[in-house]
C-alpha cells in the first residue's frame, strides 16, 4: 500500500508541475491567487477555486508555484517529506548467537559468536558488550550481571595475558591505550539530551509537527528502545512496533570506579582489568585496550567453560530505522507566550505564570528556593590586611587589601526542599518549551509559526534532519509485565536441555516369543531395547525404569497385572544406563487354559533418577517434561509342543524309529550326533496335526526315495533326516505348528555334530589329575610318582547312546600304535618293554609303568572308530554315496609328579645323599626353573638396555 | 628420549633401577620354588648378580671388567691394607658378638641344620659361586658406579646399605626394629668389604674374605649345634 501511495504522489506531482510550467511559459494563465490580478483582494469564486485548486489561466497572469504546491499539499496531504516519513519505520536490530561447541566438557575453551542484524554500521564499528553468568547446581546465578560483564570484557581485553607472570606492578601507564566511543557505534553520530525520554517517538506529546510526524528536536535523545510487543499477554498491545525514546547510556562495564570510554585508561584502570600497561593492545587483536572493554568489533568471545555457564551479549549501534526531527530553536526564541504551572512531587512547591517566554520562565523560577545560590558548604575564617592611604576629605581610599582565607570545615545542608524546587522548575520549563507555540488559542499555529519564523526563532525545516536511530540489540525481549516488549539481557546456556522432552523408542526380539511348557529352559529370552531419538543425549547416562504388565485379552488398553516379578529376569530392570532388558516368560504368565497372553512393556526414561517414577507415576505431574515414556505390546505364546529325537535304524531296508535320544539332562539342550547318522524327529502337541519342518533353518526336503517306516511326507509329525557336517559344528531341527489362533508355535532342538569320542579318566588311584590354573582338576594332564604302574580308562562315549559294540577302540602311546583294537602291537611291546603295557579284554582300560622323566611325560591317546552304517540307504534316500569311517582321538599326558620327600623331611635328617637324590629326581623342575630364569634374564637385560639407550649411555 | 647431563649420575641411576628390578625378581622366584632352594639360590645369584651386570658392562657401557674390579692384579700394599681392615673387622666383631653377646644376630645359612656333609657341600661347592656373583654385583658393579658420583666414603656407605637392604628384604625380616643388631652387623660387614674392594680394586679378595666369613660362621654354629645335640 505504501508503495502504491508513493506512485500515486509521483504521478500526481509531475502533471501539476508540467501544467504550471506550460501556463507560465505562455503567460496566458491566471491562477486564482491573491495579489496577482486584482491587488490581492480576490473574489469568492477565486477563494473557492483556491480551495479546490482550480487553475484558471489568462494571458499575462503569473503562477505562484508555492501556492500551487501548498494547495496540493493541503488538499491531498502529500508534501516533500512524505517519502522520509514513509521510510521512518524500519527493522529493529536483532542478534543471532552461536557456539562453536554444543556439548563442551568442563575446562574446554568455547567460543560464542554474535551476529548483529539490521544495523547500519559496519560490524567492526558496533559495540559488543558480552557477559557471562555462572550458575550453581540449582541453576541460580552466582554472579551479578555487572560482574559478568567485567569478567567477559576483561577476558576479551587481555586475552591470555596474565600480569602475575610478568610481575607487573602497574606503577606507570605508558601505552596510551585509552579510547572514546560515540553513541551509536564507533562511526555513530552521538547523542544528546532530550526531554521526551519514556515517550514513544510517534506520540503527539513529542511531535513538533503531528501531520508530518516530525518529532521535536528538543524531545529526543536519538536513542531508542524498540517495543517488540507482548510476548505472553493476551490483552491489547497497542505499543507493539513503536520506538521509545530512552536516555543514551552505554552498556559498557566499568571497573574500580573508572569510567569506560572516557579516553583515559590509566594505570589503575589497567590494574583493575589486568591488562598490560606497557602494551596498548594487550590481546593483540588490533584494537586498543579501552576500545576492547567497550566491545568494539568484538564479535566473538572465547572463555574456559564451566558447567552451568550462561553467556549473553548486547550490541550497540545505529539502526536502519530513521526519524525526522525538527522544531524551534529555543535559544533564538524571542517572543513566545505561554501560561505554565508546575508543582513538586509532594505538592509543597508550585510555580508558573503567563506571558512571554521570558516572563513565563521567570515565573517558573519561583519554584527555586531563594537560598539556592547562596548555599555554601564551606565556612571560612581568615585575616584581612589593608595597606594604602585615605583621603581625609572624601574618605576615598587607595591601596590594596590582602585577605588570607583558610578553609576550615564543611557544613551539611538538607537540600530536599531545594531539589523539589529544581524538579518543579524543570517541569515548568519543559511545559513552556513544549507548548509555547500553542499559546494563543485565538491565533492559528500557522500565524505563530510564521511570526516565529520571521523572528528567526524556528528551524522550520525539520524534515531535513532525518537520521538513524541509535539502538541496542538484545538476545530476547521481556515477555510480559511493565517492560514487556523491550529487550533485556538474556543469557544462554550452551547445552540447555531442560525443556527438551526425551523421545524413547522401544524395540524387542524375538517378534513372536514363546514360553515352552515342556521345558521352560527352552523358552525364548525376550530382549527389549530402548533407544532415544534425541540428539546429543548419551543413552548410557539416562535412568530407565522398566515394567512388564499383562493385559486383559479383549481389552488391550487394560493391562492391570504387574508381571515384573513374575518373569524371570536376565538383567536389571531399573537404573542408570539400563537401556536393554532381558527376561524369560514363566508359567505364571498363563492362567489355566490360556495359550496366548498380551504383554505391555513400558519404560520411563529420565535424565534424573527421581523422575523415572514408580508405581504411582502420573504423567500429569510436573516432572513429565524430564521423564518420558514409551511402551510396546507383544504376545507370548504358550508352546506345548514337545520335539523328541530318536535313533533310526535299518530294519530290513527301511528306516525305523528306535530309542529316544537326548531326552533329558544337558544333552536335551544340545544333542550330540555324529556325521551321516540318520535321526528321527517327532513333534507332539494336542493343538496341531500339520507341521512345517526345518533343518538348519531351511525347509526339510523329502527324501529321494521313501524308505521310512512312518511315511515320507515332511508335513507329518515324524520325519527322518541325515546329519551333515563335521568338525564340531552345530545344527538345528525345528517344527512349526499353526495351531493356536493365528500364531505359530515353534519348537527347536539343537544338536552338535562330532565324531564319536571316548572320555578318558584315571583308571588307578595312583594316577591323579593335575591342577589347572583355576584350581580345577585337569582333564588332559595326569601325574603319578615315577616308576608306578598306572591305568587310564575310557569312561564313556559321546554320544552316550552308542553301544561299545558299535565302535572300535585303539590305544596309542607317544604317537605310536600300541593296541590295534584286538591285541597289543608286538613291535611296540618289544621296543618299550619297560612300560609293561596291558589292555583289558573290554578294550577300555590300558595300564603301563610311568617312567616319564625330564618333564616330558607320556602322551596316551584313545582312538574311537565308528563305521557309518547303512550306506546304501543313505545313497538311495539322500544321495550320500561315500562310505566313511569316523575316527577321533582323545589325548592325555601322563607325567611324573614332583617328589617333595626331601623337602618334607625334617631338616635335621637331610643328608647330602638325600639331597643329591632329590635333585636328580626333581631335575625336570629345575629345567623349568632355568627356562623361566632365562626368560627373566632376557627381560631384565631388555629393560636395562632400553633405559640405557634412552639416556644415551650406550652411545 | 631424554639426556641427563652427568653421565656418571645416569649410570648410577641405571644401576639403582637394576638393583630394584633384580631384587624384586629374585623375591618372586624364591617365592615360587618348591625345592629346598640350594640350586635355585645359586642359579639366581649367577644370573642376576653376575651375568646381568657383566652384560651391561660389556655390551651396553662398552667397558672392561677390570674397571669393575674383576681382576686378580692385586698389589702387596693393597693386601696389607685389606688384611688390616679385616683384622679391625674381626676385632670389632669380637667386641660385638662375644662381648655384647650378639651371637644370635649373626647371619647363618639354614643348611647348618642338616648333616655336616650336606653343609660342607653347600658351603664348599655352591656358596663360592654365590659369593663371587654377589661380590661382583655389590662390590664391583654398584660400588664402582657409585664412586664417581658419591665419592669413596659415600660409595662404600651406599653399596653397604643396598647389600644390607637386599639381605633384609630377601631374608624376610618381619621385625626390622627388633633386628637392628643384625642390620648393624650386616652394614659393618658390607662396609668393610666395600673398603677392601676399593683398596685392592679386586672382588677376588672380597670374595675370599666373604666366603671365609660365612664358612667360618656356618661351621662354628654347626659345631655348636652338634655339641648341643
Amino acid at each position: 500500500m505504501k508503495k502504491n501511495k508513493k506512485t500515486k504522489n509521483s504521478l500526481f506531482t509531475f502533471p501539476v508541475i508540467l501544467i504550471g510550467a506550460i501556463f507560465m511559459f505562455f503567460g496566458s494563465m491566471a491562477f486564482a491567487a491573491g495579489g496577482v490580478g486584482d491587488g490581492g483582494a480576490g473574489t469568492d469564486d477565486e477563494e473557492e477555486r483556491r480551495e479546490q485548486c482550480v487553475i484558471t489561466a489568462s494571458k499575462g497572469s503569473v503562477v505562484d508555484l508555492n501556492a500551487v504546491a501548498e494547495c496540493m499539499e493541503n488538499r491531498y496531504g502529500y508534501d516533500k517529506d512524505m517519502l522520509r516519513r514513509a521510510k521512518k519505520k524500519g527493522i529493529s536490530p536483532e542478534i543471532d548467537m552461536h557456539f562453536d561447541k554444543t556439548n563442551p566438557s568442563e575446562g574446554q575453551e568455547v567460543t560464542a559468536m554474535a551476529i548483529g542484524k539490521y544495523f547500519r554500521n559496519d560490524i567492526d564499528d558496533l559495540y559488543y558488550t558480552w557477559y557471562i553468568r555462572h550458575t550453581d547446581a540449582a541453576g541460580n546465578f552466582t554472579n551479578t550481571l555487572s560482574e559478568g560483564k567485567q569478567e567477559a570484557m576483561g577476558i576479551i581485553a587481555r586475552g591470555k595475558y596474565d600480569p602475575r607472570l610478568f610481575g607487573e606492578d602497574y606503577s606507570a601507564d605508558t601505552d596510551g591505550d585509552g579510547g572514546f566511543g560515540p553513541f551509536g557505534g564507533y562511526d555513530g553520530v552521538g547523542a544528546k539530551v532530550g526531554w521526551g525520554t519514556g515517550e514513544y517517538d510517534d506520540s503527539p506529546d513529542v511531535l513538533w509537527d503531528v501531520p508530518k510526524m516530525i518529532v521535536a528536536s528538543s524531545a529526543i535523545t536519538r536513542c531508542y528502545a524498540h517495543n517488540f510487543g507482548n510476548k505472553f499477554g493476551s490483552g491489547e498491545d497497542g505499543n507493539s512496533g513503536r520506538d521509545m525514546i530512552i536516555p543514551c547510556e552505554h552498556e559498557w562495564p566499568n571497573c574500580g570506579g573508572h569510567i569506560t570510554g572516557d579516553g583515559n585508561f590509566s594505570a589503575d584502570e589497567e590494574r583493575c582489568w589486568n591488562t598490560d600497561p606497557t602494551n596498548p593492545d594487550t590481546d593483540g587483536d588490533g584494537i586498543r585496550d579501552e576500545l576492547d572493554i567497550m566491545g568494539l568489533g568484538q564479535q566473538e568471545f572465547t572463555w574456559t567453560y564451566r558447567a552451568g555457564d550462561h553467556v549473553g551479549v548486547v550490541i550497540e549501534g545505529t539502526s536502519l530505522s530513521t526519524i525526522n526531527e525538527g522544531g524551534m530553536n529555543f535559544d533564538n526564541y524571542v517572543d513566545c507566550e505561554w501560561s505554565t504551572l508546575a508543582s513538586s512531587a509532594d505538592g509543597s512547591i508550585s510555580c508558573g505564570g503567563s506571558g512571554t517566554r521570558d516572563e513565563a520562565l521567570a515565573a517558573c523560577r519561583d519554584c527555586l528556593q531563594d537560598d539556592l545560590e547562596t548555599i555554601t558548604e564551606e565556612t571560612t575564617t581568615g585575616t584581612e590586611t589593608s595597606t594604602g592611604t585615605q583621603d581625609p576629605v572624601t574618605g576615598a581610599t587607595t591601596g590594596t587589601t590582602v585577605v588570607d582565607i583558610t578553609t576550615e570545615g564543611t557544613e551539611t545542608t538538607d537540600l530536599t526542599e531545594q531539589n523539589n524546587g529544581i524538579a518543579a522548575y524543570d517541569a515548568c520549563e519543559e511545559s513552556l518549551q513544549r507548548h509555547c507555540i500553542h499559546l494563543d488559542p485565538n491565533e492559528s499555529d500557522e500565524d505563530i509559526l510564521e511570526q516565529l519564523e520571521d523572528d528567526g526563532a524556528l528551524n522550520m525545516d525539520g524534515a531535513t534532519n532525518a537520521y538513524y536511530k541509535i539502538m541496542w540489540a538484545h538476545l530476547d525481549f521481556v515477555g510480559e509485565g511493565d517492560r514487556a516488549g523491550f529487550g533485556y539481557k538474556e543469557s544462554i546456556s550452551i547445552d540447555e536441555k531442560g525443556e527438551e522432552l526425551l523421545e524413547p523408542a522401544i524395540d524387542y526380539a524375538p517378534k513372536n516369543p514363546q514360553y515352552d511348557s515342556i521345558d521352560s529352559l527352552n523358552s525364548d529370552i525376550i530382549t527389549v531395547t530402548a533407544g532415544v531419538n534425541n540428539d546429543n543425549v548419551d543413552e548410557d547416562f539416562l535412568y530407565y525404569n522398566w515394567r512388564v504388565r499383562k493385559c486383559v485379552a479383549d481389552d488391550l488398553f487394560e493391562c492391570p497385572y504387574e508381571m515384573t516379578g513374575a518373569v524371570e529376569w536376565e538383567s536389571f530392570n531399573q537404573g542408570l544406563g539400563v537401556k536393554k532388558i532381558k527376561f524369560i516368560p514363566t508359567s505364571d504368565l498363563f492362567e489355566s487354559g490360556e495359550t496366548k497372553v498380551w504383554l505391555k512393556v513400558n519404560v520411563v526414561v529420565s535424565q534424573h533418577e527421581d523422575y523415572v517414577g514408580g508405581a504411582e507415576l502420573d504423567l500429569e505431574q510436573d516432572y513429565f517434561p524430564v521423564g518420558a515414556i514409551d511402551e510396546v505390546m507383544m504376545t507370548v505364546t504358550r508352546n506345548d509342543m514337545n520335539l523328541r529325537l530318536f535313533r533310526a535304524f535299518n530294519n530290513g531296508g527301511t528306516w525305523t524309529v528306535g530309542d529316544e535320544i537326548c531326552a533329558a539332562g544337558v544333552y536335551r539342550d544340545i544333542c550330540p550326533l555324529y556325521p551321516f547318522e540318520v535321526v528321527a524327529a517327532r513333534a507332539e502337541t494336542p493343538s496341531a496335526e500339520m507341521f512345517a519342518w526345518q533343518l538348519n533353518d531351511e525347509q526339510l526336503q523329502p527324501p529321494l526315495e521313501c524308505l521310512m517306516s512312518s511315511g515320507c511326507n515332511v508335513y507329518e509329525d515324524t520325519v527322518f533326516f541325515p546329519v551333515f557336517g563335521s568338525g564340531k559344528s552345530l545344527g538345528t531341527i525345528s517344527a512349526t505348528a499353526n495351531g493356536i489362533g493365528n500364531t505359530n508355535i515353534i519348537s527347536q532342538r539343537i544338536f552338535s555334530i562330532f565324531n564319536p569320542v571316548g572320555v578318558l579318566v584315571s583308571g588307578s588311584a595312583n594316577l591323579t589329575p593335575t591342577e589347572r590354573y583355576d584350581g580345577a582338576p585337569s582333564e588332559f594332564v595326569y601325574e603319578s610318582a615315577a616308576g608306578e604302574t598306572v591305568s587310564l580308562f575310557v569312561d564313556s562315549l559321546i554320544p552316550s547312546y552308542l553301544d561299545w559294540s558299535e565302535v572300535n577302540i585303539q590305544w596309542y602311546i607317544n604317537g605310536i600304535q600300541a593296541y590295534d583294537g584286538i591285541a597289543l602291537v608286538p613291535d611296540f611291546v618289544v621296543t618299550n618293554p619297560s612300560l609293561n603295557l596291558t589292555v583289558s579284554p573290554d578294550r577300555r582300560t590300558i595300564s603301563f609303568v610311568n617312567d616319564g622323566l625330564w618333564g616330558k611325560g607320556l602322551e596316551v591317546a584313545c582312538r574311537i572308530e565308528k563305521l557309518v552304517d547303512s550306506v546304501d540307504l543313505l545313497e538311495r534316500g539322500w544321495a550320500i554315496r561315500d562310505s566313511h569311517t569316523l575316527v577321533q582321538d582323545t589325548n592325555v599326558n601322563v607325567k611324573v609328579a614332583f617328589d617333595a620327600t626331601f623337602e618334607a623331611a625334617p631338616i635335621g635328617s637331610r643328608t647330602l645323599q638325600k639331597f643329591l637324590a632329590s635333585s636328580l629326581h626333581n631335575a625336570p623342575q629345575y629345567l623349568i626353573f632355568i627356562v623361566r630364569l632365562a626368560v627373566a634374564m632376557v627381560l631384565v637385560w631388555s629393560i636395562l638396555f632400553g633405559v640405557s639407550y634412552a639416556v644415551k649411555l650406550n652411545e | 628420549m631424554f639426556i641427563i647431563a652427568d653421565k656418571k649420575k645416569t649410570e648410577l641411576l641405571l644401576v639403582l633401577i637394576g638393583f630394584v628390578v633384580i631384587t624384586l625378581l629374585i623375591e618372586f622366584f624364591l617365592s615360587k620354588i618348591e625345592t629346598d632352594g640350594v640350586w635355585e639360590w645359586a642359579l639366581l645369584s649367577m644370573v642376576f648378580f653376575l651375568f646381568t651386570p657383566l652384560f651391561i658392562v660389556k655390551k651396553l657401557w662398552k667397558k672392561t671388567f677390570k674397571e669393575y674390579f674383576l681382576s686378580l692384579d692385586v698389589s702387596i700394599k693393597a693386601i696389607v691394607i685389606s688384611l688390616t681392615a679385616v683384622l679391625i673387622y674381626v676385632a670389632v666383631m669380637w667386641l660385638l658378638v662375644v662381648q655384647l653377646n650378639w651371637r644370635g644376630h649373626l647371619t647363618v645359612s639354614r643348611w647348618i641344620l642338616g648333616s655336616t656333609g650336606f653343609l660342607l657341600f653347600v658351603d664348599l661347592v655352591v656358596m663360592p659361586f654365590v659369593i663371587f656373583a654377589r661380590e661382583f654385583f655389590f662390590r664391583g658393579f654398584i660400588l664402582k658406579s657409585a664412586v664417581g658420583v658419591l665419592g669413596m666414603v659415600g660409595a662404600i656407605v651406599f653399596q653397604s646399605i643396598l647389600a644390607t637392604g637386599y639381605d633384609v628384604y630377601i631374608g624376610g625380616f618381619s621385625d626390622w626394629v627388633g633386628a637392628w643388631p643384625q642390620i648393624v652387623l650386616l652394614l659393618f660387614f658390607n662396609a668393610m668389604l666395600g673398603f677392601v674392594a676399593l683398596v685392592s680394586r679386586s672382588i677376588i679378595v672380597t670374595s675370599i674374605i666373604s666366603w671365609a666369613h660365612f664358612l667360618f660362621v656356618d661351621l662354628f654354629f654347626a659345631y655348636q649345634l652338634s655339641n648341643f645335640s
